[in-house]
């Protein structure tokens, strides 16, 4: 009978994504803006003072002031309103499409990545072809094909988004095929789904949960730049692409208010999106 | 007796291009139940390809070419992966060499071993918990149940290394092998180590195979021994035997290497493992053999490969000059 040995005696709190990373994430101004953010969506028809949707065409054009805090715009809508109800617009098509694109790219990569083979070259190759055209002309072909609509424009995020997670994955899982612990569970007898979902992909969430707000943040702006040009959401419904693009003619008149409030909503949200993700990569590489 | 595990002529072979590189050229032994046998060999001499060989867990790019791999009159060379899981694990289990990087950085190592007791016993989890905490107190591992809750880098190497042998164990196997189960540990806990496995080795009546580079690990551990060099068997026998009357040059010469000689110096043995694409037509040890200089180079070791000849009760050599080397 051996001796015992005496445990390593470190028992540091060991939380890759736990008490710490939140305690650090609360110190992040994005954060509460995106807190902010998410509290007006939820809250949009008891803050906002008019409907998203009803115009007074008597009170066309009208300059911020205490009835309009933003302003009206040429169809007499109210543009406070109006940025208020648009995060219901834009948060859950840029949220949506993410959601989305993970739930194809995180399989599809670990299969690349783990499997290899001939799924491999054909996923590759489909990425780099996406990845290939230029984003904005891609969307206005799709849209050409199949009709402007949410749904089409949410399809359209998919595809641009599916590239980044799963050449991500991909990159995460590949060299773990020659991890010996991998090799250790398969010697235990595990299948290979199995030995896939509890030991190769959730190495892979962590890069993934941290691109998830970033991906988020260029899906807004991508919504209201196509939306600007006409396609995807389409009038009356509030959101700010086309809004910037309604009020942007007048913008040589001086008419600055309808175009401006929803360019900074749009600023702002992507800012907060863009920090928060950035701050969780922050907090996964100091941390592992 | 029946073998448990018969390899025979076991022939490995790596990378695409000619000539191919070989990790084993030919290796062969027999498991009986309840055997503790060691395999022993310098770095090269293809110990672990053998080992991944009979567990079919080569690397992609190397291939059995010849050669069997017989568990309980079942061929496992060639097996379906699908085939293959019956025997890993429940038959079969290995303790790789690298403890640290063995377990998965992300789980806590009593689920670790919580996941191969649920998967091979099909018990709910808890009771698989339970038993998880169990088998880290038989190996050794005190507070057992706050260690099953931390996670692998909080474990010290030799923790790690039952941590591993414990999930090994977990499966009843009725063969286990431990690829060099002291590395990176110091000469205490390796000695801890190795006599807990043989505890429990023992008391479950499971067969045995230990690979190392060290003879001293091989005796501490083993019944048996068979010594490889270049891929090839060049010596085997039960230790005692083999230890008081080492008949191979090789043999010899590994003996010498672990106590010092005259002068307190060690001795070592001069050369190196031959390069694993070369092809030999004689015997694999000419260039580094003291016995063929000192019989005055004889042309058969490098014309003829030497044959296996018994020796001795139950031994083998495969040497030109068995019965030269009592001289």
């Amino acid at each position: 009978m051996s001796a015992p040995i005496e445990g390593s005696g470190k028992h540091v709190r060991h939380h890759a994504i736990g008490m710490s990373a939140l305690q650090r994430l609360v110190r992040v101004p994005a954060f509460w803006v995106l807190i902010g953010v998410f509290g007006i969506t939820l809250a949009a028809p008891l803050i906002a003072p008019y409907g998203p949707t009803t115009g007074d065409p008597a009170a066309k054009l009208l300059p911020p002031s205490v009835q309009h805090l933003m302003g009206t715009d040429s169809y007499g809508f109210d543009v406070f309103s109006r940025v208020l109800y648009a995060t219901r617009t834009d948060l859950p098509v840029a949220i949506l499409s993410v959601v989305i694109a993970v739930l194809i790219g995180l399989p599809a990569g670990t299969l690349a990545g783990y499997a290899g083979g001939w799924f491999d070259e054909i996923a590759m190759r489909f990425t780099e072809i996406g990845q290939a055209f230029p984003q904005i002309l891609f969307a206005m072909a799709i849209f050409a094909a199949f009709g402007n609509s949410q749904a089409t424009l949410v399809g359209i995020l998919v595809v641009l988004n599916v590239p980044v997670y799963l050449r991500m994955v991909r990159s995460v899982v590949m060299p773990l095929r020659e991890a010996e612990y991998i090799a250790a569970a398969r010697l235990s007898g595990n299948g290979t789904m199995s030995i896939v979902m509890r030991h190769a992909m959730p190495n892979a969430l962590v890069p993934v949960f941290s691109q998830f707000s970033i991906s988020a943040a260029f899906g807004i702006q991508l919504i209201a730049g196509l939306s600007f040009i006409g396609l995807g959401v389409r009038l009356p419904e509030p959101e700010w692409g086309s809004m910037i693009s309604i009020g942007a003619g007048g913008l040589v008149f001086g008419q600055w208010w309808p175009s401006f409030f929803p360019g900074v909503a749009i600023a702002v949200t992507s800012y907060a999106l863009i920090g928060v993700g950035n701050e969780l990569r922050r907090i996964v590489l100091r941390e592992r | 007796m029946e073998a448990l595990l018969r390899v025979s002529g076991l022939r490995v072979g790596f990378g695409a291009e000619e000539p191919r590189s070989l990790a084993t050229r030919d290796v062969g032994f027999e498991l009986a139940s309840g055997e503790r046998l060691g395999i022993v060999g310098e770095s090269g001499s293809g110990k672990s390809t053998t080992a991944l060989a009979i567990v079919g867990l080569l690397p992609r790019n190397a291939t059995v070419e010849q050669g069997s791999v017989i568990y309980n009159g079942q061929e496992l060379v060639g097996l379906a992966e699908r085939q293959l899981r019956a025997y890993r694990g429940r038959e079969i289990a290995m303790v790789f060499q690298n403890a640290s990087t063995a377990l998965n950085p992300l789980i806590r190592v009593g689920d670790q071993i919580a996941d191969v007791v649920a998967s091979q016993q099909r018990v709910p989890r808890r009771r698989a918990r339970d038993h998880a905490v169990e088998l880290l107190t038989e190996m050794g591992i005190v507070d057992a149940i706050r260690n099953a809750r931390s996670y692998p880098h909080e474990y010290s190497g030799g923790m790690a290394q039952r941590a591993l042998i414990a999930m090994a164990l977990a499966c009843h196997p009725r063969v286990l092998l431990v690829d060099e189960p002291t590395t990176g540990l110091d000469p205490i806990v390796q000695a801890q180590v190795l006599d807990k496995i043989v505890e429990r080795v023992v008391e479950q009546e499971m067969s045995l195979i230990v690979i190392s580079h060290d003879m001293n690990v091989i005796l501490r551990t083993c019944t048996h021994v068979i010594v490889l060099y270049a891929g090839q068997v060049m010596e085997a026998g039960p230790c005692q035997e083999i230890l008081r009357n080492p008949q191979h040059p090789y043999t010899r010469a590994l003996l010498d290497t672990e106590e010092p000689g005259e002068g307190g110096k060690f001795s070592f043995i001069p050369g190196r493992v031959p390069t694993l694409t070369r092809e030999f037509a004689g015997c694999a040890f000419y260039d580094r053999c003291q016995l063929r200089a000192s019989l005055g180079n004889p042309m058969i070791c490098v014309t003829s490969r030497p044959p296996e000849t018994a020796h001795g009760e139950e031994s083998r050599v495969t040497c030109h000059f068995l019965s030269a080397t009592d001289l």
